[in-house]
């Protein structure tokens, strides 16, 4: 796992906008903090922060790098159970570069209609209604890629997880990172990001959270966390805990804990 | 089920390609042969052997050389081997799965060759009880052996010997065709390279022999049956009628007949108070069961539902997984949303089991209104799914 983390200019901006909003805030109102506060808004919406071609670079970064990064971590030959599959993308993925067996779950039809196209086995669910049908550990992996804030009972599809497979893989949006903290906080708005690209009112995330929240319910849950990596612009970080502010995104590969 | 053009809900309503259209096979033929002639007779679950058997089919298509490029049909209830294009120019309609075979359609005929043959105990070229029995030189009536899908599949394979094809890309059917669909997969695990099961079951659920029930008294209670030596005479045309009224209802829904008919009256703008049919839902069940009984046999009809209601695979292997435990084939499973004969969760039965089993399944439960009817309706959707999956098939076979 690379460890490396480069300095962006949008980390840079991050750190002073994170400590002056923070030393800032709206308790205190004399022209000074106004002032500064007004500064804050325009860089959020400077070139740097809103340009949209490098913002479409970055989005597209940031949306296949978890696939890379499970295609990488996922042995030769293994089997594989992807909830939410979407059109089968991470599933041919792994059976062209790993040559796994997979199968996906999926509730979309017109979803399911371009697995089929791509020769994904697949099977239209709900997993909100558990994987009852499936016996004990019958995967090597239960694959749930950024699903999990979709669903509308978390809990019960976590632990089935690691119940069906023998490892779990989950990548989680992080709901604590700057960006989406700074847009509420600045703009009094929900947050849009590439990450979280949907508005409110239209948005099917109805169970969000950060990453340490996630660590919180895996603990809660008695699942173990084997890995963990944050994704930071889309290149795979060691998670810390500035991971939390720093992270689009979390991957955690997870197992039943079994101490 | 309902193989009528007039069974479609408004809306759904598509005009069949004529003869001379470049998606239509155009002018075909129902072929015959007899088969399992003295002393090969057919041995059939109920213990009877029986023979010779004539046995209607047709194709749409051509073999190729290697012969690995047929895909075979399965009709339901009321269905014939004649599945697309037409007999004559002048037929007011085609084959019942005309939409879904042709040149360019789901099961290609420039690519594939499709056989669709009439399954025993029909009435439309292959023995069934209305046939002569070569012994007595009459029609079988009810000396006719109770048959089961089983022996329906075991009789398809004797055909496919007799035309040298040992290779099936698929199998595929509808209802009681889905039914026979998935008796292939286990019954000759090596042949088909895959099934595809539409708006069908493993076993029928208490619901549908029911309905099946009342069909079968409507026929037997009408005294024109006769002990079902009816031949000859007028025969129960009052019974079959009913019973296939009542077969409508169960192939369409609340929505499909809410939008077809709504509480509309026919040829009038008031209540009559009379006891007469006045609602269009009564003059549409009125119409199917007239034109039904021009077109179908009262034992057939017995005989199939009989075969229907005794279908339960694993029944007889400890289970439906032990039962699907030898298939090698890839599935393709397909519901609809609406279908209260064949209901969603009895397809997912048969998903649950083969997903336990690490079996290939591809399961879509379709939105639809139509009710059953939909696997004869839901052209688009349906042909999007199985040409992909065709398509896939053949990217796998070429590895």
């Amino acid at each position: 796992m690379s460890g490396k983390r480069t300095e962006r200019p949008d980390t840079i901006h991050l750190a002073e906008a994170i400590s002056l909003a923070l030393k800032s805030g709206a308790v205190r109102t004399d022209r000074d903090h106004l002032e500064r506060w007004r500064r804050l808004c325009d860089l959020l919406s400077k070139p740097g922060f809103a340009g949209t071609r490098k913002k479409e670079r970055r989005a597209k970064r940031i949306l296949t790098a978890d696939y890379e990064f499970i295609t990488a971590i996922v042995e030769p030959g293994s089997r594989v159970l992807d909830l939410g599959c979407g059109g089968g993308e991470l599933l041919a993925m792994l059976r062209e570069r790993k040559n796994v067996s997979g199968r996906g779950i999926e509730i979309n039809q017109d979803e399911i209609v371009r697995c089929i196209e791509q020769g994904i086995p697949v099977i239209q669910a709900d997993i909100d209604h558990g994987l009852a049908e499936h016996g004990d550990q019958t995967y090597d992996y239960v694959v749930l890629n950024r699903t999990l804030q979709v669903i509308h009972n978390p809990e019960l599809v976590l632990k089935e997880m690691v119940r069906v497979g023998r490892k779990g893989i989950v990548s989680v949006p992080n709901f604590a990172h700057w960006e989406v903290r700074l847009q509420l906080l600045l703009r009094g708005r929900m947050p849009m990001t590439s990450m979280l690209p949907h508005s409110w009112y239209a948005s099917p995330n109805i169970h969000l959270c950060s990453l340490e929240d996630f660590a919180d319910l895996c603990g809660k849950l008695g699942i173990r966390i084997i890995k963990q990596v944050a994704f930071v612009d889309g290149e795979p970080c060691d998670m810390t805990p500035e991971s939390n502010l720093l992270a689009e995104e979390g991957l955690y590969v997870i197992s039943r804990d079994s101490r | 089920m309902s193989d009528e053009i007039d069974a479609l809900p408004s809306g759904a309503r598509r005009n069949p390609d004529p003869y001379d259209s470049p998606r239509s096979v155009g002018l075909v033929r129902t072929h015959t042969v007899t088969l399992c002639e003295p002393p090969d007779e057919l041995p059939l679950d109920c213990g009877r052997k029986l023979g010779p058997i004539q046995v209607a089919y047709e194709t749409y298509g051509k073999l190729n050389a290697t012969r690995s490029n047929c895909i075979l049909i399965e009709h339901a209830l009321s269905g014939s081997a004649h599945a697309a294009g037409y007999h004559s120019p002048s037929d007011r309609k085609p084959g019942w799965w005309d939409a879904m075979i042709g040149p360019g359609k789901a099961f290609d005929t420039d690519r594939y060759f499709v056989l669709c043959s009439n399954f025993l105990g029909s009435c439309y070229g292959t023995t069934g009880p209305s046939s002569i029995n070569p012994a007595t030189g009459k029609p079988y009536g009810i000396s006719f052996p109770v048959i089961t899908v089983e022996d329906m599949v075991r009789l398809q394979k004797k055909l496919l010997d007799c035309l040298g094809i040992h290779r099936l890309v698929t199998v595929a059917g509808g209802s009681l065709g889905g039914q026979q669909a998935l008796e292939w997969a286990v019954a000759w695990p090596d042949m088909a390279d895959s099934v595809m099961v539409i708006a069908s079951s493993a076993r029928l659920s208490a619901q549908g022999i029911a309905f099946n029930a009342v069909g079968r008294n409507a026929i037997t209670s009408d005294p024109e049956w006769k002990g079902g030596n009816y031949y000859g005479g007028p025969g129960p045309v009052r019974g079959l009628a009913i019973a296939r009224m009542i077969g409508h209802i169960t192939y369409l829904s609340d929505a499909a007949m809410r939008r077809k008919f709504g509480r509309a009256l026919q040829d009038r703008d008031r209540l009559g108070f009379s006891l007469d049919s006045e609602f269009q839902v009564e003059s549409y069940l009125d119409y199917q069961g007239k034109t039904f009984v021009e077109r179908f046999d009262a034992n057939s009809y017995l005989y199939i539902t009989k075969a229907m209601d005794y279908y339960d695979m694993g029944a007889r292997s400890g289970g439906l997984e032990a039962a699907l435990a030898r298939t090698k084939c890839k599935f393709l499973v397909l519901s609809f949303s609406s279908d209260w004969l064949y209901p969603p969760y009895q397809m997912r039965e048969i998903v649950d089991a083969l997903m336990n089993l690490d079996k290939d399944v591809t399961y879509c439960n379709i939105r639809s209104d139509y009710g059953h009817d939909a696997f004869l309706l839901e052209v688009d959707t349906m042909s999007k799914i199985i040409r992909s999956f065709l398509e896939r098939l053949r990217r796998e076979g070429r590895r």
